[in-house]
């Protein structure tokens, strides 16, 4: 008798579980439940102004109801590759931009081509970043972020160096780099070096400068890897030169060994004078007290490599018809004005409405608009991760200095090549 | 003399191990500005009380104390029991297969939790147990492969005199279980609790895939959540690290004793 009560018990809590893990179409009153993923650190104004945008999107959409799903970056894509496997993913989401076709190509997004015809495409920027090889668009943009040259105005006055300009070449960065470099307490090593040359995050180091040496990452819709080219192995000389025989750049070991979250202290606290960031790299560097400046990436012999990371709201493929429209609606509610205004008050990301990225960032930080307008994508394909991860590594051995730069660039155009060859192979989209 | 010189060294070794410590006490009193100094500065100048109000301020952190020593304490008595059982019958039970079941069971363990974190969601998205706190504490409630060798070893070093004694009495299996061997064991239990409860109290992987409500949160997940991706917060989550070492301190010295002999004689068999 017990174990039949037992059993009609738990017949009767999966039910329930299974009914409460269903739906998600609008009911009859014409209502629908969206969940809205996003990262942010807890308390974070960040977070703070997500929730207070969602409480308004809902008040103007009354019939839209909002549930959130929050965590910091690294544990929010932790969970949401479990929760995709697991057919639990939110229904819109906010997503690294690198991460977008890794997604796509693995089926869980909802393809946006038709929806992003309706908006004007003139008002945003980052959309055709978004494009895939096929055309389809997966993500719209939220924020970019693009990297320029940021400089210490103080450590340039007291140095007596003028500052960057739009037309500094890679030669005035490293002339006036060799000037801010200065050893004070004469223990034969520099206090102050005048660049950051290398960091852990290649979109502020060795990427841009391969491709403003003329040399490139990946081509042919991101799928063939190219990096293995003359002008590449003179970008990374360049760079080695800086930290070795030049002399002012921290080395190698230094740079790696904060890591990637924490090499931007660096120049927070005033050991570098300049160093190549995104847009949010103005947030330690105010918080720190430092009195910056900002300028277009220097020219190479090719161009100054300008590369963006436009981080893009996606739909959940699972998604009903309902839910994506809400979400879909959540998304042009995000890009409008007064929306955007209010997330560029944040400094965190470039905004990508146009008309108020013109206004909302002050005149001394237009340079990253003017990247964000030059800038290609940063080779992203559905094993960006996976590819760029094994490219990274030989990279890192050359420029440590632990293997010959064109040997490190032939292996690691092999490497990074067997990876997309292996998830492309037999794939037909 | 070699005393003094054993005492010398034993107290030199707990200073070095100390610095971390105290590092991390120093780092979660300062400001950010202060946190990235380079050389960093052993002391805080000012000493920045704020980060743990502002900690509490951000995070309903008590809420996640209460969730995490729930979760803890509902871990550690599953385990100790269930593997007790499930180790008293390995040990003393005439089972058939018993040795299978026991390779079987400490097999489990050279697999990586990563491996197994999808079929789990699914299973426990099937039961309905997502974003609750039942994830995390059912699963010790199954015995766990650590407490079965732990337990089984001990079990089998207590004499059989007590059994084959308490049988000559009428003693049942359940009642020598009960009765004799698991008074007989709690140093052994004393260390597997506090093998559950320090496990459970860091778990972090889990607790992040399966929870999504704030109020579910635990402890590292809510530590972790004040983590930022451009501006570290490193400072706040420091304090809030230091403040969640309280507890698992507290266990750790009430159970010390038990806790080092449990560890000294888990490897003997009688």
């Amino acid at each position: 008798m017990r174990v039949r009560m037992l059993a009609a018990a738990a017949v009767a809590v999966l039910t329930m579980a299974g009914t409460a893990a269903c739906g998600g179409s609008a009911d009859d009153s014409g209502a629908v439940t969206l969940k809205l993923g996003f990262y942010a650190a807890a308390g974070d104004p960040a977070d703070t102004t997500m929730r207070e945008l969602v409480k308004e999107f809902t008040a103007a959409n009354p019939t839209i109801k909002v549930e959130l799903d929050v965590a910091p970056y690294v544990k929010f894509f932790e969970r949401l590759r479990t929760q995709i496997a697991g057919g639990q993913a939110p229904q819109v989401w906010l997503s690294d931009g690198v991460l977008v076709q890794e997604f796509a190509a693995r089926g869980a997004l909802a393809d946006l081509t038709d929806r992003v015809k309706t908006v004007n495409a003139d008002d945003y920027s980052g959309i055709e970043l978004n494009r895939d090889a096929k055309g389809r668009i997966y993500g719209f943009p939220q924020g970019a972020q693009t990297p320029v040259l940021f400089y210490n105005k103080k450590l340039f006055a007291d140095a007596k160096v003028a500052e960057p300009t739009a037309d500094w070449t890679y030669d005035d960065l490293a002339a006036a780099a060799k000037k801010l470099t200065k050893d004070t307490n004469g223990d034969g090593k520099p206090d102050t070096y005048g660049f950051r040359t290398y960091s852990p995050g290649f979109t502020e180091s060795w990427w841009p400068i391969i491709k403003a040496y003329g040399g490139d990452i990946v081509t042919d819709d991101n799928r063939k890897v190219v990096v293995d080219s003359p002008q590449s192995k003179a970008a990374l000389d360049w760079m080695l030169g800086t930290m070795g025989k030049d002399g002012f750049a921290p080395d190698f070991a230094t740079t790696e060994g904060l890591g990637k979250g924490v090499v931007h202290t660096l120049f927070a606290t005033g050991r570098v004078a300049m160093s190549y960031g995104i847009y949010a790299r103005t947030l330690p560097a105010t918080s720190a007290g430092v009195d910056f400046g900002v300028a277009p990436l220097p020219k190479g012999p090719s161009g100054r490599g300008n590369v963006a990371i436009v981080n893009s709201w996606v739909v959940n493929k699972k998604a009903s018809a309902a839910q994506a429209d809400a979400a879909w609606k959540w998304i042009t509610f995000f890009s409008g004005e007064g929306p955007q205004r209010k997330w560029a008050e944040l400094g965190e990301a470039i905004p990508i409405n146009k008309k108020v990225a013109s206004t909302a960032l002050p005149a001394d930080r237009h340079a990253f608009l003017e990247s964000l307008d030059a800038a290609t994508d940063l080779g992203a394909n559905a094993v960006w991760s996976e590819y760029t991860e094994a490219l990274a590594k030989r990279v890192n051995e050359a420029l440590s200095g632990a293997t010959p730069v064109d040997t490190a660039l032939t292996s690691g155009q092999k490497e990074a090549q067997e990876v997309i060859d292996r998830f492309y192979a037999g794939q037909t989209q | 003399m070699r005393k003094t010189v054993s005492y010398v060294l034993v107290t030199a070794g707990a200073l070095v191990m100390l610095v971390p410590f105290v590092a991390a006490l120093s780092n979660s009193l300062k400001s950010f500005a202060q946190y990235i100094q380079v050389p960093p500065t052993w002391i805080p100048d000012p000493i920045q009380w704020d980060n743990y109000v502002e900690v509490w301020r951000r995070t309903p952190f008590g809420l996640y104390l209460v969730n995490s020593l729930v979760i803890a304490i509902l871990a550690v008595i599953g385990n100790v029991l269930t593997s007790a059982m499930v180790g008293h019958a390995l040990a003393r039970m005439r089972l058939p297969g018993r040795q299978a079941l026991l390779t079987m069971a400490l097999g489990t363990m050279m697999l990586p939790t990563v491996i197994t974190i999808v079929p789990n969601f699914l299973l426990f998205r099937s039961l309905g147990w997502l974003d609750t706190l039942l994830p995390l504490i059912a699963p010790y409630w199954l015995a766990t492969p650590i407490g079965i060798f732990l337990m089984r070893q001990t079990f089998l070093g207590i004499p059989k005199d007590f059994e084959e004694a308490a049988g000559l009495d009428g003693a049942n299996p359940w009642q020598v279980f009960w009765r004799i061997h698991l008074p007989l064991a709690k140093p052994a239990l004393a260390t597997l609790a506090v093998f559950t409860f320090t496990t459970s109290w860091k778990a972090v992987l889990e607790p992040t895939i399966y929870l999504t409500s704030p109020e579910n949160y635990t402890l590292p997940v809510g530590v972790l959540s004040l983590k930022g991706q451009f501006v570290g917060n490193d400072q706040l989550v420091t304090a809030a690290a230091m403040m969640s070492l309280l507890p698992m301190l507290v266990v750790f010295i009430l159970a010390q004793r038990y806790f080092v002999r449990g560890t000294m004689s888990a490897g003997i068999k009688g």
